[in-house]
C-alpha cells in the first residue's frame, strides 16, 4: 500500500480543497431549529440546503469564527454549545457549558469565545482551539445578547433584566463601564468601525444607539412591538430591526432616527443579519421556520428558504 | 384537559409578565368545520364572544370593543373561577383574524408568561371552513430547573389543552 499513499494523500487533498472552494465561493447561514434541535446550513447564493446537522436541545445562538472557519451554536436546554465546520458541515461536536447558554460571540483576535449563561449571571469564556474552559466573567442579570469590537478590546453584553449593557474589557477581564439603554436588550450589534452599538430593547419597543468612545446612549429609535435583534447594512446606513410581536422588520436610520419602511416577514422574526457580499438582509422566522432574503436597496422581501421548525439564528450566523 | 379548567382554586398568583427563560415555545392547533368561513368568523369575530364557544371560559368581561388595545377578562370555569387577562393587538375582520396577549394568568391553570396567540379563519373553498389557533408563549417558570407544573412540557400541555378544548366546542356550534 505504500506506494500508493502520495496518490491517495494528493486525491484527499484536491477533494478537500474542491469542496472548500465550493463552499467558500458562497456565503452560508446558520440557522438553528429550535424543534427538531438541529441547523440548516444553507448556501445564501442558491439558496438551497446543503445540509441539517444534529445538534443538542433547543438550539438558539450562532457565532461565526472567522479565525477557524467554525460555527459555535449554544444549546440552552442542554447546557452545552455544538461546533461545526464551516467547510465541512457535516457533522457537530458539543462540550459542556453552564446550565442556559444563550447568546454566544466569538473573538476576532483571540482564540476564544464568549458564551452568555442566561441565569448565572456569568459569560463563560472557551477556547476556540480545544473547547477548554478558561474562566468567566461576572455579569448582571441574565445576560442575553453579547459582541466583541473589530479590534478585539471590547466585549459588550446586554443584561437583559437590569436594562443595560456592559463593557468589559478583554485585555483586562475588568469590567470598565455600565450603560443604561431601553427595556430589556437583547440583541446586541457592533458596527464594522466599532464606534457605535445598538441594542434591540424587547419591552420599550425601541432601539438604543450607543455610542462607544463616550460610552453613552446617544438616541433611542422606536421600532415595532417586542425588537429582538438587529443588523446594520453598511453600505446604506441603515439599521434592520426584527419586531417579534409585530412580524416585520423596522428599517431605521440610526443617525437621524427618522423609520425608513417597515417589511412584513413572517411571524416571529429573530436573527437578522446583513450580508457584505450578498447585500442582503437575512431574517430567520421563529413561527414560520424559514429564512427570509431582504433586498436592502428596494426594501422588499425578495426570498423564503425553509428551515426547520423554530428557526432562531441568534448572532452571526452567516459564514463569510 | 378541561378539567384544569374546571378546578377551583385558592391563592391567585398574578405573574411578572416580563422575566422568562431562553426558550420560547409554540402550539398551534386547528381544525376544519363544515360551515361558511363567514358564519365562524360571526361566531368568534368580538373579542369576548369566547365566552359562547370555548367551554372552558365561564364569563368574560371586556373593555374596548374590538379595538387594538381592548380587553378581556376571562373566568376559568366558573363565574368567580381563576382569572386570565388578555388585550387585543389586532383585529382583522378582512382577514378573519386577531392576535391578542395574555397581560395575566394564573399559573396553577395556565403556567404560561410572554404570551400571544394568532385566531384566523379561512375559507376552504366548498363551503367548509379552517380555524387556526396558534400561540407563541414561554414556560412562567423564569429560572433554571423548573417543577414539574411549571415546566416546558406543563406550559404546552395546559396551552395544547385550551387550543383544542375551544377549537372543538367551536367546531360542535358551527355545525349544529
Amino acid at each position: 500500500m505504500r506506494p500508493l499513499r502520495p496518490v491517495v494523500r494528493t486525491l484527499l487533498t484536491a477533494g478537500a480543497l474542491a469542496i472548500s472552494a465550493a463552499l467558500n465561493a458562497a456565503p452560508l447561514a446558520f440557522v438553528t431549529n429550535q424543534g427538531p434541535d438541529n441547523v440548516t446550513v444553507l448556501d445564501l447564493e442558491s439558496g438551497k440546503t446543503l445540509a441539517t446537522v444534529a445538534v443538542d436541545k433547543d438550539p438558539a445562538g450562532v457565532a461565526w469564527d472567522a479565525r477557524h472557519r467554525q460555527i459555535f451554536i449554544s444549546n440552552p436546554s442542554a447546557g452545552s454549545v455544538s461546533v461545526i465546520a464551516a467547510d465541512r458541515p457535516d457533522k457537530a461536536h458539543s462540550f459542556a457549558t453552564g446550565e442556559s447558554p444563550l447568546g454566544i460571540a466569538a473573538d476576532p483576535t483571540r482564540d476564544r469565545v464568549y458564551v452568555a449563561d442566561f441565569y448565572s449571571r456569568r459569560v463563560e469564556i472557551f477556547s476556540t482551539r480545544d473547547f477548554s474552559r478558561r474562566g468567566s466573567f461576572k455579569l448582571g442579570n441574565t445576560p442575553s445578547g453579547l459582541a466583541v469590537t473589530p479590534d478585539g478590546r471590547w466585549l459588550a453584553v446586554a443584561n437583559r433584566d437590569d436594562d443595560n449593557l456592559a463593557l468589559i474589557d478583554l485585555r483586562t477581564g475588568q469590567r470598565a463601564a455600565r450603560i443604561a439603554v431601553g427595556g430589556h436588550p437583547f440583541g446586541v450589534t457592533i458596527a464594522p468601525d466599532g464606534k457605535t452599538l445598538f441594542t434591540a430593547n424587547v419591552t420599550s419597543n425601541d432601539v438604543s444607539v450607543v455610542d462607544l468612545e463616550s460610552r453613552k446612549e446617544v438616541r433611542r429609535i422606536k421600532v415595532g412591538e417586542a425588537p429582538y435583534a438587529s443588523a446594520l447594512d453598511v453600505k446604506r446606513g441603515q439599521l434592520f430591526v426584527t419586531n417579534q410581536q409585530s412580524s416585520t422588520v423596522s428599517v431605521v436610520s440610526p443617525t437621524t432616527g427618522e423609520t425608513l419602511a417597515t417589511v412584513n416577514v413572517g411571524d416571529y422574526p429573530e436573527g437578522i443579519q446583513y450580508s457584505v457580499t450578498r447585500d442582503r438582509i437575512y431574517v430567520a422566522s421563529w413561527f414560520d421556520n424559514a429564512l427570509y432574503e431582504i433586498n436592502p436597496e428596494s426594501l422588499k422581501l425578495e426570498r423564503t428558504m425553509a428551515c426547520g421548525d423554530g428557526s432562531r439564528a441568534f448572532g452571526s450566523f452567516i459564514a463569510e | 384537559m378541561l378539567r384544569r379548567f374546571v378546578l377551583a382554586l385558592c391563592c391567585v398568583l398574578p405573574l411578572a409578565a416580563t422575566a422568562h427563560g431562553p426558550a420560547r415555545q409554540k402550539v398551534e392547533q386547528e381544525i376544519t368545520i363544515k360551515a361558511p368561513a363567514a358564519k365562524v368568523w360571526a361566531m368568534v369575530a368580538d373579542f369576548c364572544a369566547i365566552e359562547k364557544w370555548h367551554p372552558g371560559v365561564a364569563k368574560c368581561e371586556g373593555t374596548g370593543g374590538n379595538d387594538v388595545g381592548a380587553t378581556r377578562t376571562l373566568h376559568v370555569g366558573k363565574a368567580d373561577g381563576p382569572v386570565i387577562k388578555e388585550e387585543l393587538l389586532i383585529h382583522d375582520p378582512e382577514k378573519m383574524m386577531y392576535k391578542y396577549k395574555i397581560t395575566q394568568t394564573d399559573v396553577k391553570i395556565l403556567p404560561v408568561t410572554t404570551y400571544a396567540s394568532f385566531f384566523t379563519v379561512s375559507d376552504n373553498g366548498d363551503g367548509s371552513s379552517k380555524v387556526v389557533w396558534k400561540s407563541a408563549f414561554y414556560r412562567s417558570w423564569g429560572k433554571a430547573n423548573p417543577p414539574a407544573d411549571q415546566s416546558d412540557e406543563a406550559a404546552i400541555k395546559a396551552v395544547t389543552g385550551t387550543l383544542e378544548a375551544g377549537l372543538a366546542n367551536l367546531k360542535k356550534l358551527a355545525e349544529k
